[in-house]
């Protein structure tokens, strides 16, 4: 079967597929700490049940995904802390609403977008009544790790810079392209826990997917930083 | 395992098969597990892909504080959060509308509208209004009126005829204007 013969010799890392058959992990991926499907599974079971440890170890294994994906929605380090404070205990207080263990990462990641939804629109609403109230962090154009603040502020110009280049890709998508791109190729989420996330069709999903995907190919800056860093 | 069957996937293909590779044609899937030229192109934007989620992983920062999950309350506290503090607003609430709403000055503190003003105005100047138009009827005082005796209404036409009789200004004579006639 063509799908499975497909292993490109540049990419030598385990490739695996998801139920929609799309290629499901990314090389960086294999080298954060693969979760334990079925540990997740009976750890949301024990803390639903009542029991905080189990809950705390969910918060371990996800802490820094949540972090991560409210961090490339805010671009603020303190946003996204208190943010993923916040998401953490909404899950913990509507844990008992879960009923499929298996779906528990689409859930929390649900969770987690609608509170950056949230977010940005108290934001709006502050700055009705703040007309210089600054929001240009929804815009991806500030960010909070100053250079000066970092020991290695060349890094820190080339996190700024590319930073930059996926403000400038993420301000030609469109609000769902947007969600559905950054959710499959920066939080890693497969097409089927994207439709859990979205409450959206697979068909719709890959339609956003698509036209994201052409949009990225044609930013050739973004393109020719990336293939930079390729080896 | 290189094959050039004369086709290549265009770049609609690429990204198909990029979004998902079952939702290419079988032909084309065939296709591509035989091609280098095709494979590479997919595997160039994989890569790109790839490198996107690595990079944007890199250029975030990590988590610095410990998510902390607030105790669970139990008993009496649980009960005042999820009953008996609601419950304190709605009625502190209600209060406050009550109070409010008993709270309202009284209609005489009211500041007036300007109609209200001229409708006052118009009240009090009524028994003005009533002397300015007897005096518009008859401007003479009423010792003088009765001199006058224009109060006096009751004579008939009779006693009128008789107290000040017709005059009677036409010709005494049948003839008059007749050749002969004398007149006085």
């Amino acid at each position: 079967m063509p799908a499975e013969k497909y292993k490109p010799d540049s990419c030598p890392q385990v490739r695996r597929y998801d139920r929609a058959g799309i290629l499901n992990s990314h090389k960086k991926s294999h080298s954060r700490k693969k979760t334990d499907v079925s540990n997740v599974d009976s750890l949301v079971t024990r803390a639903r049940d009542g029991n905080r440890i189990a809950f705390d170890q969910l918060i371990k294994t996800f802490q820094a995904d949540i972090y991560r994906m409210v961090y490339y929605r805010t671009r603020s380090a303190i946003d996204a802390e208190d943010l993923t404070q916040e998401i953490f205990i909404k899950a913990y207080k509507n844990l008992s609403g879960l009923k499929d263990e298996s779906r528990f990462r689409a859930w929390l990641f649900r969770i987690g977008v609608n509170q950056v939804y949230d977010y940005f629109r108290k934001k709006r609403l502050l700055s009705v009544f703040r007309p210089f109230y600054s929001s240009s962090s929804e815009d991806g154009e500030s960010f909070d790790t100053i250079p000066h603040k970092e020991p290695d502020a060349l890094e820190t110009l080339m996190k700024q810079e590319f930073w930059e280049h996926v403000g400038t890709l993420l301000k030609k998508l469109s609000h769902m392209e947007k969600e559905v791109f950054l959710l499959r190729f920066m939080d890693h989420l497969s097409i089927r826990e994207i439709t859990g996330v979205l409450k959206k069709s697979e068909s719709t999903v890959k339609t956003h997917l698509y036209r994201a995907l052409k949009k990225f190919k044609d930013e050739q800056s973004l393109l020719k930083l990336l293939k930079e860093d390729i080896p | 395992m290189t094959s050039d069957k004369g086709f290549h996937l265009d770049e609609n293909q690429l990204i198909t098969a990029a979004v998902d590779l079952s939702d290419l044609p079988v032909s084309m899937q065939e296709h591509l597990s035989t091609c280098d030229r095709c494979m590479k192109e997919l595997s160039s934007l994989e890569n790109s892909l790839n490198g996107l989620g690595q990079k944007a992983e890199q250029a975030a920062p990590l988590p610095v504080k410990r998510i902390i999950i607030p105790p669970e309350e139990t008993g009496v506290r649980a009960l005042f959060s999820e009953y008996i503090r609601p419950a304190f607003s709605l009625a502190a609430t209600v209060m406050i509308l009550v109070f409010a709403l008993w709270w309202v000055p009284e209609p005489e503190t009211l500041p007036e509208t300007p109609s209200d003003t001229l409708a006052h105005e118009m009240i009090e100047e009524d028994p003005l209004m009533a002397e300015v138009s007897s005096i518009l009827e008859n401007a003479m005082p009423e010792e003088y009126i009765d001199i006058s005796g224009s109060l006096y209404t009751g004579f008939d036409e009779e006693f009128m005829q008789f107290v000040v009789p017709v005059i009677n200004d036409g010709p005494v004579s049948q003839n008059s204007g007749m050749k002969g006639d004398l007149s006085c």
